[in-house]
Order: C-alpha cells, then sequence, then structure tokens
C-alpha cells in the first residue's frame, strides 16, 4: 500500500513537472507581450527578453500604463475597439442563427437535392480567399453596404465551416425528441428554438469562440471595406500601430495585449462548454 | 415523466405511421430553413468563386479591364519557368511543409490532450495555457520565436550548445526554414489539442474498467482502446488541419514581411503556395495568374480530401 | 404598412442626401490616402492639415491612413471596385503604371514651379515627358557604422575590405558588415544591393537601348565585394535580431529610418552614417525611394487635390512632412540645402548621399524582377552555390528572355 502510494506520488509529480514547463513555452510570449506593453522604450531590446520590465540602467522593476494611455487615446484605439464591439455583438448571434437554422435543416429535413448542395456549400472552403477578395468587395458596394460597418457585418453573417460543424452536432442528437414534439403539434421553428437550440448550447459556444477570434482579428476584410478612419476596427488600428511604430515594440505590445484581453475573456468564459460541446458532435462525418 | 411514457409509446406504435404525414410540406420547411444560408452562399461565396475563375482565364493588373486570354495563365503557370520561376517550388515548400507540420501538430497536441488527461488537478489551467499560443497576438508570437530561434542569443541555440550540440541557423539556412515554421505550427496546436481531449472524454470508462479487469496495461489500454476510439477525432483533424496547411500564409508572412523584409525568407524557402499567391495578386498585380493558381490548390484540395474520405477510416467499426 | 415606412424612410433618406450635398458644396471636400506614419510624431500631419485648411476656408482634407504593408492591397482593390480616393500616395515604381492605365490627372500646366524639386525625385513622377504626381518625400541608403569599431570610414572599396578584416573577431563575435533585417538576398537584399552597383559605376538595366546589364565588369564586381565582405560576417552573428544594435556589426546598410529607433532605444550605441564607399575609379552612388503624391483622374475636387499636394512641397509644410511625419528626406531644393538638419549629423550623411542617387529601372516587371531573378541571383552567389559572375549571367539570360530584349 505505501509503495504503491510512493510511486504514484512519484508519477503524479513527474506529470505536473511535464506540463508545467510545457506550460511555460506556451505562456511565455502571452507573459512576454504583458510585460514589454509596461515597459519604457529604452528597456524593450535587451539580447534576451526580460519577463519583467526592469529599468536597464538601475536594475529596478517597475511598471508604466503610459503606452497603454497613448495607444487608447493618440492612436484611436478607444474608437476602434468600440467599432469591433458593434460588429462582433452584431455578427455572432445572426451568424449563429443563420447557420444553426440551414444546419439543423441540412441534418435532419429532407428536401430534393440537399446532400449535392450540402456539398456544394463545403466545396467553396477549399478556394483561397485572396481570389475571391475583389467580386466579394464588389458586391458589396452593390449591396451599398461599402464603407459602413453593416459592410463588416452582412457578408460575414454566415459561415459554411459553422454550419458544417452545426451539422454534424444535431446528426448525433437522437430523434425521439423532435418526433415526440411533432405529435404534440409543434412546428418545425418552434422544435428548432425550443428544443433543438437550449440542446446546442454547447457547440453553439463552440461556434461563438471560434468565430469570436476570427472576426475579432479580421484585418483584411474592413482593410478593403471602411475608408473612414472613424469606423476602423480594432485589427486596422493594430496594423497602423504595428506599421507606423514598428521600432516600437512597448507600443504595439499595449495595442496587441488591447486586442487580446478580450479574446482571452470570452475563451475564458466558454472553454468548459467547449469541452462539452466537441464530445456531443462525436465528429463522425 | 409524461414526455417519456409518450416517447416510447410513440416510438413502440406510431413512428412509422405518423412520419409519413409529417413528410408532407417538409420539403418546403427545409427550403425555408436553409433560404439564408443559401442566399448568402450565392451571394458571396458562389458569385466571387464564378467571378475568380472568369478572371483565372483573364489578364487582369485590377486597374483595368481583364482581356481574356483562355487558358495562357494556367499552361505558363505549369510549364514556363522564365516568368513563373516559383510556381513549382511554392508547392513544393508547401507540400513538405504539410508533411511535415500536420503530423507533428498531430502528435503534439494528442500527447498534450493525453497529458492534461492524466491528471485530476489543475485541468483548467493547462488548458488554457496550453491555448494561449492560439490568441497571442501574431507579432508577440513573431518576436519570440525570432529570439528562440536567434542565431548568437536564442533560447535554441544556448539549449543546444549546453548539452555540446552544433548550434543552428534556424530562420537563416535555407534547409531549417520549413522545420522551424513547423515547430511553431505544432507549438500553436491548442485547437486540435482541444478537439483531441473532448475525444478523450467521450471515451467510454466502462471500456477503460473492463480492460483492467482482463489484465491490461497502460500501453494495451492506449493501443485498444484509445487509439481506435480516437478515429473520428482523429479523422476531423486531418481533413480541417491539411486544408490549413495547404492555405499556410500567416506565420510565414508574420515572420519575414515584418519591416519590408525577405519575401520568402532566405533562398526563398519559406515561400509557400499561398505567400506567393498573394505576391502575384498585391505585388506584381498579375491578379489573373492569382486566381488561376488559386484553382489549381482548389483542385489539389479537393482531390486530397477526396481521397482522404475514400481511404482514411473515419470511425472505429 | 411596412412599405409604406420604407418608402417614407428613402424620401428622407434621399433629401438628407441632396442636403448634406448642397451644403457641402460650399466648400470641397478630398480623400487623401497615405500609409501610417512612421516618423516619430505622426500628430505633426494633422498640424499639416489644419494649417492648409486654415490657408484655404470652407475646405477639407481628410487623411485617410492605411497601415503600410497593406497600402497597395487596398488601393487595387479599391481602383478595381471603382473607389478611388481624390488623392493619394503612391510608390516610385508604380505611377508609369498608374498613368499607362489611365488613372492619373496630369499636373495642371503652370500649377508648379519644377526648379524648387530635387530633379531625381521629380523625375519618377513623369512619364514620356509630362507630370502626374509631385514628389513628396525621398529616401537612399547609406552606411551605419560602430564608432567604437571603425574609427576610419572607409572612402572606397579596397579602403572598406580592409577595414573588413581589421574589425572581423570571431572571438568576440563581432562581424564586419551586415543587412538590415538580417537575411540576405532576396528581394530586399536586392534592393539594398542596388546602392553598391550605383557606387561601382554600373547600372542594372539600360533602358533607353533595351539592354540588361547585370552581367558586365562594375556589377559583377559589385556582387564580388558583398561575397568578400562574408568572409569577414559569419551569417550566425549577421542574422541574429539587431546585431549593429547590440554591438556586434561593426557597418551596415539601411535608410535613415533606423535613426530614430537607435536614438530612443539604444541610447549607449555610439554610431554614425557614412557614405557608401565607392569603387575606386567610380563616383559615389545609392539608390532611391520615397513617396510621391498623385491626384486621380476620376476625383471631382482635381484642383483642391493638387493645392493640397502642392502645399505639402512647400519649403516649411515639406520639412515636417518629410522629417516629421515620414522619417525621410525633404524633396524642395530651398530648404534642403537649409538649416532644417540643425547640425544633425545622421541626417547630413543622409542628404549628402542623396545626391548620389540612381533611380531604379522602370520596366513594369521590375518587381518580379527584383525578388524573383535578381534576388535569387543573390541568394546563390551569397550562398556560395554560384560564383559572381555565373548568377549574374545566369540572371541575365532570364530577364532578357522575360522582358524579350
Amino acid at each position: 500500500m505505501v509503495r504503491l502510494s510512493k510511486y504514484w506520488l512519484c508519477k503524479r509529480l513527474v506529470l505536473y513537472i511535464a506540463l508545467l514547463i510545457i506550460a511555460i513555452l506556451m505562456v511565455s510570449p502571452f507573459v512576454w507581450m504583458i510585460s514589454t506593453s509596461l515597459k519604457n522604450g529604452p528597456d524593450v531590446f535587451t539580447p534576451i527578453p526580460t519577463l519583467f520590465p526592469i529599468n536597464q540602467k538601475t536594475g529596478n522593476i517597475y511598471v508604466t500604463l503610459e503606452n497603454y494611455h497613448y495607444v487608447l487615446v493618440k492612436k484611436g484605439f478607444a474608437i476602434a475597439f468600440f467599432n469591433s464591439l458593434i460588429v462582433v455583438g452584431i455578427v455572432i448571434p445572426l451568424k449563429l442563427f443563420f447557420d444553426a437554422l440551414g444546419g439543423y435543416a441540412f441534418a435532419r429535413i429532407p428536401f430534393p437535392g440537399r446532400d449535392k448542395l450540402f456539398l456544394l456549400l463545403l466545396s467553396s472552403m477549399m478556394v483561397p480567399g485572396i481570389a475571391l477578395l475583389i467580386p466579394r468587395v464588389y458586391i458589396t458596394k452593390v449591396l451599398g453596404l461599402y464603407n459602413s460597418l453593416w459592410g463588416l457585418i452582412i457578408p460575414m453573417s454566415v459561415s459554411v465551416f459553422d454550419v458544417f460543424l452545426l451539422r454534424q452536432f444535431f446528426l448525433t442528437l437522437p430523434r425521439e425528441l423532435e418526433e415526440a414534439a411533432m405529435i404534440d403539434g409543434a412546428s418545425r421553428l418552434r422544435i428548432f428554438i425550443q428544443i433543438i437550440l437550449p440542446l446546442s448550447r454547447p457547440v453553439l459556444a463552440v461556434v461563438t469562440i471560434t468565430s469570436f477570434i476570427w472576426h475579432w482579428n479580421d484585418l483584411i476584410w474592413p482593410l478593403v471595406i471602411i475608408n473612414t478612419p472613424s469606423r476602423y476596427t480594432l485589427p486596422l488600428a493594430l496594423a497602423l500601430l504595428t506599421s507606423g511604430q514598428s521600432h516600437k515594440p512597448h507600443l504595439t505590445m499595449a495595442g496587441a495585449a488591447i486586442a487580446t484581453i478580450p479574446i482571452l475573456i470570452v475563451f475564458l468564459i466558454f472553454q468548459k462548454h467547449i469541452l462539452k460541446g466537441i464530445a456531443l458532435t462525436g465528429l463522425k462525418m | 415523466m409524461f414526455r417519456d411514457t409518450l416517447k416510447i409509446v410513440y416510438n413502440r406504435y406510431l413512428k412509422k405511421i405518423t412520419m409519413s404525414s409529417f413528410r408532407h410540406g417538409e420539403s418546403l420547411i427545409g427550403i425555408l430553413f436553409v433560404t439564408p444560408v443559401v442566399l448568402y452562399f450565392l451571394i458571396f461565396l458562389l458569385y466571387p468563386v464564378l467571378g475568380a475563375l472568369y478572371y483565372s482565364f483573364t489578364e487582369w493588373n485590377m486597374r483595368t479591364r481583364p482581356v481574356w486570354v483562355g487558358l495562357w495563365n494556367y499552361k505558363h503557370l505549369l510549364f514556363d519557368r522564365i516568368n513563373y520561376p516559383y510556381f513549382w517550388h511554392s508547392l513544393g515548400v508547401t507540400a513538405k511543409y504539410t508533411g511535415i507540420a500536420v503530423p507533428l501538430s498531430f502528435v503534439t497536441a494528442l500527447v498534450l490532450a493525453l497529458l492534461i488527461n492524466a491528471v485530476q488537478r489543475g485541468q483548467d489551467f493547462f488548458k488554457v495555457a496550453f491555448y494561449l499560443p492560439v490568441i497571442t497576438a501574431g507579432a508577440a508570437v513573431a518576436t519570440m520565436w525570432r529570439w528562440i530561434y536567434d542565431p548568437l542569443y536564442g533560447l535554441l541555440n544556448i539549449g543546444l550548445k549546453a548539452v555540446g550540440l552544433q548550434p543552428q541557423r534556424w530562420l537563416g539556412e535555407p534547409r531549417m526554414i520549413i522545420p522551424a515554421l513547423a515547430i511553431i505550427s505544432a507549438w500553436q496546436c491548442g485547437f486540435a489539442m482541444i478537439v483531441f481531449l473532448a475525444g478523450l472524454a467521450s471515451i467510454p470508462s466502462r471500456l477503460y474498467e473492463a480492460a483492467e479487469i482482463d489484465g491490461a496495461g497502460a500501453w494495451q489500454k492506449f493501443r485498444y482502446i484509445t487509439l481506435p476510439m480516437l478515429k473520428p477525432t482523429t479523422f476531423f483533424l486531418l481533413v480541417t488541419g491539411l486544408i490549413a496547411a495547404f492555405q499556410v500564409f500567416d506565420i510565414v508572412y508574420v515572420l519575414f514581411r515584418t519591416g519590408g523584409g525577405t519575401i520568402g525568407g532566405p533562398g526563398q524557402a519559406g515561400l509557400t503556395y499561398v505567400l506567393s499567391l498573394f505576391d502575384h495578386a498585391f505585388r506584381y498585380y498579375e491578379m489573373g495568374i492569382a486566381c488561376a493558381m488559386s484553382f489549381i490548390l482548389f483542385v489539389i484540395i479537393l482531390i486530397v480530401t477526396c481521397l482522404q474520405f475514400r481511404f482514411v477510416p473515419q470511425s472505429y467499426e | 404598412m411596412s412599405f409604406k415606412r420604407f418608402v417614407g424612410l428613402t424620401v428622407l433618406l434621399v433629401v438628407g442626401a441632396i442636403l448634406t450635398t448642397t451644403l457641402a458644396a460650399f466648400g470641397a471636400s478630398i480623400d487623401f490616402w497615405i500609409y501610417e506614419p512612421s516618423g516619430p510624431a505622426g500628430e505633426a500631419l494633422e498640424q499639416l492639415r489644419a494649417d492648409f485648411e486654415a490657408l484655404s476656408p470652407g475646405n477639407t482634407v481628410n487623411i485617410i491612413p492605411i497601415p503600410k504593408g497593406d497600402f497597395n492591397t487596398k488601393l487595387n482593390t479599391a481602383i478595381a471596385v471603382g473607389e478611388v480616393p481624390d488623392a493619394s500616395y503612391l510608390d516610385q515604381p508604380l505611377v508609369a503604371q498608374f498613368v499607362e492605365d489611365g488613372l492619373l490627372d496630369p499636373v495642371p500646366e503652370g500649377r508648379i514651379d519644377e526648379s524648387i524639386f530635387y530633379q531625381g525625385a521629380l523625375n519618377t513622377n513623369r512619364v514620356e515627358g509630362i507630370l502626374y504626381g509631385l514628389p513628396l518625400t525621398q529616401t537612399c541608403t547609406a552606411i551605419y557604422y560602430n564608432k567604437d569599431l571603425v574609427p576610419d570610414i572607409p572612402e572606397t572599396w579596397d579602403e572598406l575590405i580592409q577595414v573588413a578584416e581589421e574589425v572581423y573577431d570571431p572571438d568576440k563575435q563581432i562581424a564586419a558588415f551586415g543587412f538590415s533585417w538580417g537575411h540576405y538576398g532576396g528581394g530586399w537584399g536586392a534592393w539594398l544591393w542596388h546602392s553598391f552597383v550605383a557606387a561601382s559605376g554600373g547600372q542594372l538595366l539600360d533602358e533607353e537601348n533595351q539592354v540588361v546589364s547585370f552581367a558586365e565588369q562594375p556589377v559583377i564586381d559589385a556582387l564580388q565585394l558583398w561575397v568578400d565582405l562574408l568572409a569577414y560576417s559569419p551569417f550566425e552573428v549577421i542574422e541574429s535580431e539587431n546585431s549593429f544594435q547590440t554591438g556586434h556589426v561593426a557597418m551596415m546598410i539601411s535608410g535613415p529610418w533606423e535613426i530614430g529607433g537607435l536614438r530612443e532605444s539604444w541610447p549607449d550605441l555610439n554610431w554614425g552614417v557614412a557614405l557608401i564607399p565607392r569603387k575606386a575609379e567610380a563616383d559615389f552612388g545609392t539608390n532611391i525611394g520615397g513617396d510621391n503624391g498623385v491626384v486621380y483622374a476620376a476625383s471631382e475636387n482635381k484642383g483642391l487635390a493638387w493645392a493640397w499636394l502642392k502645399f505639402l512641397t512647400l519649403a516649411e509644410p515639406n520639412v515636417v512632412l518629410s522629417r516629421d511625419v515620414m522619417g525621410n528626406f525633404p524633396i524642395n531644393l530651398t530648404v534642403a540645402k537649409g538649416d532644417w538638419l540643425a547640425g544633425d549629423e545622421a541626417l547630413g550623411a543622409f542628404m549628402e548621399q542623396m545626391k548620389y542617387a540612381q533611380t531604379r529601372p522602370r520596366v513594369k516587371e521590375w518587381l518580379k524582377i527584383n525578388d524573383e531573378i535578381l534576388g535569387a541571383a543573390l541568394s546563390e552567389a551569397l550562398g556560395g552555390e554560384k560564383t559572381p559572375t555565373e548568377a549574374l549571367n545566369d540572371a541575365a539570360e532570364k530577364v532578357k528572355q522575360l522582358l524579350g530584349w
């Protein structure tokens, strides 16, 4: 008994040490990003990156919030942050609804030509986006959405990847649930909203987090759609900062930190759901 | 309670009869449900794809009207070594990258998932920690890795010297570049890791319990239960991972482009297919060529994906 | 009901739009696209705009900053869908292409005094004798050297090699000569190397006579010089990040954009700027870069757009634009010589170097030749796969076929 427990302890210890070493490797760029954003200019460049802001002359550890102030006030990050929030705040609910509605029909409601249509949708994922850029901007302009925040929302309101993911999930839900509801006389839309959506919370969380990361970081679409600086989104503000002040990492890292922290928050909130969500899709294709 | 009873009754006696009557009008509802997705597809995907297909048969610098040139773009991309010296090279770079990065990320993600799965406490912490590389800003990732790979002060070379090995020029020597990029991609395997974790979580624990009763060791349990049960997960990651690897762009762009550096790295060893495609579109203003490249890649990805659906086991049956 | 509401809303919008346009007609407004200012103070540009609007009451200039790396992506996408700004920055080599596509408005007759400009910079806007834009700033490359390592600045290539031999110290990991951004070869390396071609007395293309002169002796010598320098400049040292700043590299070739970073982040480094050494029998030389301002033919306020661009080339605004906004040099001769340098040695050295600038070839395939052929030749020679003569001969052959010369 004692020997077993010792062996068990040893095993645990080795495991945790391994995990911790890997965790340090994984977390260090993030930590460096934060610590650099708290440094003054002359303390940024050291041959080996420092973990804390250290004054290279006196050796004292310090913290400055000056970079954040500069970036938020002088470099338009506050407005850009707000614009990004609006866009992502509208895109994600819209997208979740449309994608889930479509994914549900593709999984469950038979209609002529359904599976062929689905394959056609899927194959559009395999064409590199750069080639599609100009026709997409053109159609956006024809629809009157050019240079407006709606132009960042409507053309992003559906994702084939998510329809695919949601379809796989709906395929694994037991049919009996819907059929019982139908006997009660419920309509398909009602079934979808009252039974399917609540059951899908986990997979919807997956879509939420991946969409959030995607839209929050997307640079190229706002770049080509928006011509008015007051409508710039966060990735544009960050790219402007990086291109103009590339020799000042303390400023660019403050910008990057502002851009990353909302993602971290969203991830922390949804990460438990993500586990369940992916488990439930079963990933059988 | 009532609902359960109803369900049993329904399943046993009424299912067949009622289902046929439900089919009426179902098609219409189905079509109605997919209408937003289909409308979006027609406007924002199919129209651009057809547009790009048309441009792939034209010469177009984006500033004047496209001029129809038939198959010229395709023919010259494939055979003209003077005008398009890097077409096959970039395809090779991408193939090499895919060949190294996909398996490497796979194994890393699986090992990390198994490690996390093996501990009881702190799972959430490690989950977040291992996912951080996915969400850390590209500029921070690039700076950190440029330091790790730095020939004089880099972590990697300091480590190699400490154990008596020869330091390398990780981002300087052409043959090292693809492995260096693949290591970064393996480091950013957070998404695959979480998918594997979910796959592991969905394996019923009674399988392991039964195996233990039969006297199976840790390796046997892994070999005969864990691995086969992860097949659907693996398949999903393989399909999406290959599509992503074929279109790799960001890592190279961030590492070698910052501040006007060399385009594909030393000796163009990091010039991936989509990076080269981007250059043709927006550096050399040959949108027709870029579109033709897109459709060549499309065909390659389509073939590879079909092969996977045909030959890779998708489930554990 | 909802249809009525829709109609009502539309009418309201149309009326609103008409009103706004009428009101705006009292004063004109232009959109001016620039890359994000990289100089020390982005606010300086705002001041320029305010100054201009004060001189031209009722008119508005909307400055649209765009990330530099994405500028051409944005501009060409906009042009493709018919959304051009009134005026914008434009890379020097793109002016001729944009003119060929009929996009640019020629500089109105008698609008500017050509004699106030650096002619080299002005001529990057000339296509078949007609001016299609105004130079706004200019730049070139020179040699940064570490004063502690290099006491005597080399003037000729022989002296350069001699200095290289002296400073090279494998034990202390000190390399003689580095390229900014570490990596050799490729499109960037080719752009830097052009300065040494200019300093060899050679040139890359003879456009008038349609001759590819890559494989001529001065050009080969320029590549041989880099190969020779590499013997005293180990890759593992010069490829290290910021190797000049950390004191591992004695000399490096780069442009004036390094100055701000060196002063702010490396206050203890003892450095200076010198002319690029020349081949014994040749004159000094360097490459040229910079930003031109153009007005689009589709603009509805061309007059205002030209007035704005002209304003930016005037003595004082041009100093602010080039020095404080872009980190480059003025194109206005009357100030370029003046005391705006305020005794700044580094800027003075660049200003001197600028006199010897050689424009890059203006064939429209140049960027591709630079990246894919010249860059590759450099990599091959510097990597030791081919001799400079072989590499450049092969490259010349390819360029001849590509251009059909």
